[in-house]
């Protein structure tokens, strides 16, 4: 009776420890896969983070980068334009004295045609050669200083639209710094406008 | 033969960028069951318990070793982020020299056309002037002369000063440009290596 006893008991231990062993080791690989996946999910969430900084960083990169070429821009923009504006009173003087030396040469030709003393006549005409020069070499000035007014205006209205395009870039890929300035920047040209 | 035990998928942030190294995540433990041989082994009572103590043991290792990738991926963050933080505050260092030393440059020539500008006025101011005396009655044909000469002649100076002027745009405008040309762009200051 007692082998028979001891065989059941013994039988009955293996089944539990059998039991015990399968649903330990059920149990640790419940847990191994729980850990991997937590492991995973961290990696993307340390991921996303690291991209996010990146992103960030280049933003903050790149806006500076664009501050500084707009400044530039706007700096040697103003310098031509400066230059444009002496240019046009350069033209606008030279077109003053070609207005006065024909005004000047029509007086000339007129007092010329009126003095009857020959000596009268030949100092008159000599005032009408000399402003004759002066009106061609005023004329050749003239295209000259308008051939740099067009080289300054093509300058500027390059330039210009070089800070433009750079001005868009700053608002359109630098994210809210990049926003902020654009509108900072027409807000200051709008109260300098009013 | 068949491998019952095939290594792990890699994970799936994997060739996304690689910011973070790949996990070392371990793989399942299966005893192989199948045919006689498989039949066999599991009437023995010992073999089932070596086997299932064998795959405790595993996942523990496992479980272990997952923590300390974790650790590792943590701090390999932090080196990241720090990295990041280094590239920018190296790169906006880079940027705000090379702004100075192009903010010199333009100022050099500011100055310089600036002082050109003061020099037309006062020749604009001499020529109108002159055109006063083309129509003067009170001076005397030599003295017209005179200024009749002297017109084109600051005329002449306008030119060659708008001449110059042009020269200096030029050039600044070419070294504005070649400077902001160098300036190296983001992807380049701040990247990774895939190595």
């Amino acid at each position: 009776m007692l082998p028979v006893l001891a065989g059941v008991a013994l039988v009955g231990a293996g089944i539990w420890i059998y039991n015990e062993l399968q649903e330990q080791s059920a149990a640790e690989r419940e847990r191994w896969r729980s850990k991997r996946e937590e492991v995973e999910r961290s990696i993307e969430w340390h991921e996303e983070q690291i991209e996010n900084h990146l992103h960030e960083a280049r933003l903050s990169y790149d806006f500076k980068v664009l501050i500084d070429m707009h400044y530039s821009c706007v700096k040697v923009a103003d310098q031509a334009y400066s230059l444009l504006k002496d240019a046009r009173k350069s033209l606008d003087k030279i077109g003053e004295a070609i207005v006065k030396t024909k005004e000047q040469r029509e007086i000339l030709f007129k007092r010329k045609k009126e003095a009857t003393s020959p000596s009268d006549k030949k100092e008159i005409q000599e005032e009408i050669t000399s402003i004759q020069q002066l009106r061609s070499s005023l004329f050749d000035d003239k295209d000259e200083i308008k051939k740099q007014r067009d080289t300054f205006q093509a300058r500027v209205k390059d330039l210009n639209s070089k800070t433009h395009t750079l001005k868009i870039s700053i608002k359109e890929r630098t994210g809210t710094r990049g926003i902020e300035w654009y509108e900072r920047l027409e807000a200051r040209k709008a109260s300098r406008r009013a | 033969m068949k491998d019952i035990n095939p290594p792990p998928k890699p994970s799936t942030t994997a060739g996304k960028g690689k910011l973070i190294q790949d996990v070392k995540a371990g793989k399942s433990l299966d005893f192989d069951k199948a045919g006689m041989m498989g039949f066999l082994k599991s009437l023995n009572p010992l073999q089932f318990a070596s086997e299932a103590i064998a795959q405790i043991t595993h996942y523990k290792i496992q479980i272990k070793n997952l923590e300390t990738e974790q650790v590792r991926i943590q701090e390999e963050a932090k080196i990241r982020h720090k990295q990041i933080d280094s590239a920018l505050k190296a790169g906006l260092q880079l940027l705000e020299e090379r702004r100075r030393a192009l903010e010199m440059a333009l100022e050099v020539v500011a100055k310089d056309l600036e002082n050109t500008h003061l020099e037309k006025q006062n020749i604009l101011e001499c020529i109108s002037n002159l055109v006063k005396n083309i129509s003067d009655t009170n001076l005397s044909i030599e003295e017209k002369q005179m200024s009749n000469t002297l017109l084109p002649e600051l005329t002449g100076l306008l030119k060659t000063l708008g001449e110059q002027s042009t020269v200096k745009l030029d050039l600044i405008a070419q070294n504005t440009q070649k400077a902001l040309e160098a300036m190296p762009n983001s992807d380049r200051i701040l990247t990774f290596s895939e190595d």
